[in-house]
């Protein structure tokens, strides 16, 4: 999976203005080299879901990998802000919306044509274990249900990676892998024993595990803003993502 | 693939879910309560959690909360902000009365907590002499269990000290997690009683002592900070001899909560440490107002 270090992820006391969804919504029809880099990098992010998707309603899986493939080639080579007006709220609203458009109306001219010769690809990782394993384990669900899903499962997926990666360049990657399970709690674990197996007092390990808990919510919180228009969405964002899996 | 049961809510997790962790108990975690590891009006500015991995400067996030008060403070972001000799990085936190800026001193080229009067220069009398007290009286301890004060200062009508960036969180942010086991309260609170007693012996009484006021640093160790209540035990200021309550009602003596402030002695501390003692325990102060 292609990960992509924002603006934001090196500075993240940056303006809410400058994420990446409020970027493109910004340049509306008129997309500059920026708003354009930031949508292709959101997509860049966030296309296995749309995958995901996919795979639900079409039999063959390279069927599904062309579409897939298509409908950012085309996303980034056409105007589909402007038609997806209504949910340019939040990106994830925006892209299934649009998806279900290409589909609907441009797969079968779409399919004709013959692609390359100057349109901007995207490298997608469809062999990605994240990605077929995510698809392959929910089997009962609506093609909906799965977007959301592993709409969820991608985001949190940038989360975590985003926050062992800023341990690892502080030398605490160890910390990480010991200390990550207490970020949602502390079931059937011991800080004592943990502690221990890192050479750390308890005191200090449950202090590591504050620090990791809160800085992986300030990481969430940002990578949610990417995607959304306004800081008021954040919350809202979390809250239904929770939902589908509360379900 | 194969999944397995979550600890926490019994869910079924799969093998490759982010991290290995539930997603659903990672949402939870992500609604959880910022607010408990960020400062709120009912508390005084506090040194809280830095990130963990704030050896750099590109990883510091400012707090989410703004509790508001009078805009009279130097903002951070985008922009470099200097107060004097010291380049605000990010707020780290924000109480009734001032604001907490992670900075770094140029001429020392080393990282500082610079703490700020958060009326600036609109502040009453009363707020800059009681603001100057707290510096002064934490500015003549050495210790190890205290943080230390190096610079009190003014820049334009900004009345500020810098003192030691601790990094790490308060004692309040690590028992929210959960109650800690009785030999490591012990510990821990052993060693805040050495400072406080070292405080007294050099005739300054804290007056405001509660978790969210100690801090944990990287090893573990606990210093206690934000002497915004202290005063010498000699001295003549009658700042709070009007019988204002100053002070967090759960970790005060009856005589302070009642407002008896010229009854207010070291023993006021000493009952503080005791109620620190019994929240490490059971998680939660002896009374709750």
């Amino acid at each position: 999976m292609i990960h992509n270090e924002s603006d934001s992820e090196r500075n993240p006391a940056r303006d809410f203005a400058t994420t990446q969804w409020s970027v493109v919504l910004a340049a509306g029809n008129r997309q500059d080299a920026s708003s354009s880099r930031a949508l292709e990098q959101l997509c860049r992010a966030y296309w296995p879901p749309l995958y995901a998707y996919v795979r639900r309603r079409v039999t063959g899986i390279h069927e599904a990998q062309d579409l897939t493939q298509a409908f950012f080639e085309r996303l980034l080579e056409k105007d589909y802000l402007a038609d997806a007006a209504p949910e340019r709220g939040r990106f994830r609203a925006f892209l299934i919306t649009a998806f279900k458009h290409f589909l609907a109306n441009e797969w079968d001219r779409q399919k004709a044509l013959k692609r390359g010769g100057g349109v901007r690809r995207l490298s997608l990782d469809f062999d990605s274990e994240k990605v077929a394993g995510g698809i392959e384990t929910v089997d009962s669900t609506t093609p909906d249900q799965i977007y959301e899903r592993q709409w969820t499962l991608t985001l949190l997926d940038r989360v975590m990676q985003r926050l062992q990666r800023e341990l690892e360049r502080a030398g605490r990657g160890a910390e990480f892998s010991r200390l990550k399970h207490f970020i949602i709690g502390q079931s059937g674990e011991s800080y004592a024993r943990a502690a221990a197996d890192i050479g750390v007092s308890e005191p200090a390990a449950r202090m590591t595990a504050s620090r990791m808990r809160q800085r992986y919510r300030g990481i969430l919180r940002d990578e949610i803003a990417q995607t959304v228009a306004s800081p008021d969405d954040i919350d809202d964002e979390i809250q239904h993502m929770f939902s589908i899996f509360a379900n | 693939m194969e999944n397995r049961i979550c600890p926490e809510c019994g869910s079924r997790v799969a093998a490759d879910a982010p991290a290995e962790l539930c997603p659903k108990c990672l949402l939870q975690a992500g609604l959880g309560n910022l607010e408990s590891e960020n400062p709120t009006p009912d508390h005084d500015a506090t040194l809280l959690v830095e990130p963990v991995s704030a050896a750099t400067d590109e990883t510091i996030v400012p707090t989410q909360l703004d509790v508001g008060g009078p805009a009279k403070v130097p903002p951070v972001g985008s922009k470099v902000q200097y107060l004097g000799d010291y380049e605000l990085l990010s707020e780290i936190a924000r109480g009734g009365m001032g604001v907490v800026y992670r900075a770094r001193q140029s001429r020392l080229n080393r990282s500082v907590a610079l703490k700020m009067i958060l009326a600036g220069q609109f502040a009453s009398e009363a707020d800059v002499e009681r603001f100057h007290i707290e510096a002064e009286a934490a500015a003549n301890l050495d210790h190890s269990g205290i943080v230390p004060i190096f610079e009190v200062g003014e820049h334009e009508g900004n009345h500020y000290f810098s003192m030691g960036l601790v990094e790490g969180g308060s004692l309040a942010s690590m028992v929210s997690d959960g109650p800690l086991p009785a030999l490591e309260a012990a510990k821990l609170v052993h060693k805040i009683a050495e400072a406080i007693q070292y405080a007294h012996d050099n005739g300054v009484i804290h007056r405001d002592l509660k978790p969210a006021n100690v801090l944990i640093d990287q090893t573990g160790q606990p210093k206690v900070t934000d002497f915004g209540l202290a005063r010498r035990l000699d001295g003549d200021s009658n700042l709070t001899g009007t019988g204002q309550i100053l002070g967090t009602p759960a970790y005060m003596p009856p005589e302070q909560a009642s407002g008896k402030t010229d009854e207010i002695g070291p023993l006021a501390d000493v009952y503080s440490v005791g109620a620190i003692l019994y929240c490490l325990i059971p998680g939660r102060p002896p009374f709750q107002g």
